[in-house]
């Protein structure tokens, strides 16, 4: 196959040379772990002139902890955050969803900011974050902004972001638990795979009573969503088969998914149900 | 554009256009061939290197961003006239089809052998999910990395 016609390879050591890099440039584009960006390129979907690397700006690299809240650079791999201590105790359902992001190969190449950049309705990290209130940090030519994970998306491959602006920091602000949180999908091979159904959920339980919960379901909308009906219903209540047959309900009910290649809108709706329940389950008993 | 980089030990020196992958540079601008190039977006493993150690689908990776970095092909895996170990066991045990996948299978597998030395025969699965075989014959290349395992501990 042809190489696509990118005539600059970039490589900023600084957030400011990325931002400045990217305004100079129309067609520029971040490139970071590049799964999905060079399969976009060699299928002719995206024609960037100007590739700005931001896989060597430091400050983009890393997991911290600051003040309760967890900081996670835009470039850091996926295998490295799927490794953090603080990761895997505390935000279990990041580690489900960063097992299952690829294979191996993948993890050790691809970055949780190019997952939720990429914007597909069915990425493997976006409902974990959702359901722990995850925030990011954009830079742009006017300065930075934060942003609600929630407010991020605005349809398959679309986010909020202005042409020259970069995600430079995902935040749990950790006012949710992680600890009881889990992410699961359907898919056909398991392994380098795409979800046909995913879910994510965040609880926190209370002498058995819900004190808050957080339903999220992937490859069902133009965007990741909240199960936010669901969400409010288990508010109180514990987990008994009558609540968690109103949950798959209203799970099955939210979801407003597309017939593809994968699978009908039928079954996906069904299986979003379905998965909501057995992964708030998963979620429970991990107390 | 010129990247520097060092392969399978030596520093070498390619010239390359910016959106090159570095499958593409390892096979065109450097001669090795051994990495396979089949579906070219990542889900096949065929074309599996260690970038820094770690095991990488070239063909998503861009060839510029491994410059200074170390990228080791199966190109590299024999020394001294002896073969690896892992390609030892894949002759001994048959563990060969058509063979196109071998490469990258023995690249993930060296990398997954250095994290681990003693792998369960599902470990071995799990390492090798991101490696396909048309010819579907897994059960003697997890055979084969099993036996490939227990040499290299035997035999440091």
């Amino acid at each position: 196959m042809a190489e696509p016609k990118t005539t600059e390879y970039v490589v900023p050591q600084s957030v400011g040379e990325a931002v400045e890099a990217l305004s100079e440039s129309p067609k520029a584009r971040v490139i970071a772990g590049g799964t999905d960006l060079m399969v976009g390129m060699r299928e002719g979907h995206v024609h960037p002139t100007r590739l700005v690397d931001i896989t060597r700006i430091q400050e983009l690299i890393g997991i911290s902890t600051q003040n309760g809240s967890l900081r996670i650079g835009a470039a850091t791999k996926i295998d490295e955050i799927l490794h953090h201590p603080t990761v895997r105790s505390e935000y279990p359902a990041l580690v489900d969803a960063g097992q299952l992001l690829g294979g191996w190969q993948i993890q050790n190449m691809a970055t949780l900011a190019g997952n939720l950049c990429n914007a597909s309705p069915a990425a493997e990290m976006s409902g974990p974050l959702l359901v722990l209130d995850a925030e990011v940090e954009v830079m742009g030519p006017s300065g930075e902004r934060r942003i609600p994970l929630g407010e991020f998306w605005t349809g398959p491959g679309k986010t909020v972001l202005e042409p020259a602006e970069i995600l430079t920091t995902i935040v749990i602000p950790g006012k949710v638990s992680g600890r009881l949180s889990a992410y699961q999908r359907v898919d056909i091979r398991h392994s380098v795979d795409i979800a046909l159904v995913s879910s994510a959920v965040g609880v926190e339980l209370s002498e058995g009573k819900v004190q808050l919960a957080r339903i999220a379901l992937g490859a069902v909308a133009p965007t990741v969503i909240r199960v936010t009906e669901a969400e409010a219903y288990l508010q109180g209540r514990t987990l008994s088969e009558e609540v968690l047959d109103k949950v798959e309900d209203l799970a099955e009910a939210a979801a407003v998914p597309i017939t593809d290649v994968r699978a009908s809108a039928e079954y996906r709706s069904a299986m979003a149900g379905v998965l909501a329940r057995r992964v708030l389950l998963l979620a429970a008993e991990r107390g | 554009m010129l990247v520097q980089l060092k392969v399978n030990g030596r520093d070498v020196a390619a010239e390359i256009t910016p959106a090159m992958s570095l499958a593409s540079c390892l096979r065109t601008e450097l001669g090795l061939t051994g990495t396979k190039l089949s579906c070219e977006v990542g889900e096949c493993g065929s074309c599996t290197v260690l970038l820094d150690g770690k095991p990488v689908t070239s063909c998503l990776v861009p060839a510029a961003q491994t410059a200074g970095r170390s990228v080791e092909t199966v190109e590299g895996l024999a020394s001294d006239g002896s073969l690896h170990p892992l390609q030892e066991a894949f002759i001994k045990l048959n563990a060969v089809q058509c063979g196109f996948c071998i490469p990258g299978m023995i690249m993930a597998a060296k990398a997954a052998l250095e994290k681990n030395a003693n792998p369960t025969p599902e470990e071995v699965r799990f390492i090798l999910s991101g490696n396909l075989c048309r010819c579907t014959g897994y059960q003697k290349i997890v055979e084969a990395v099993l036996l490939a395992a227990q040499e290299m501990r035997d035999h440091g």
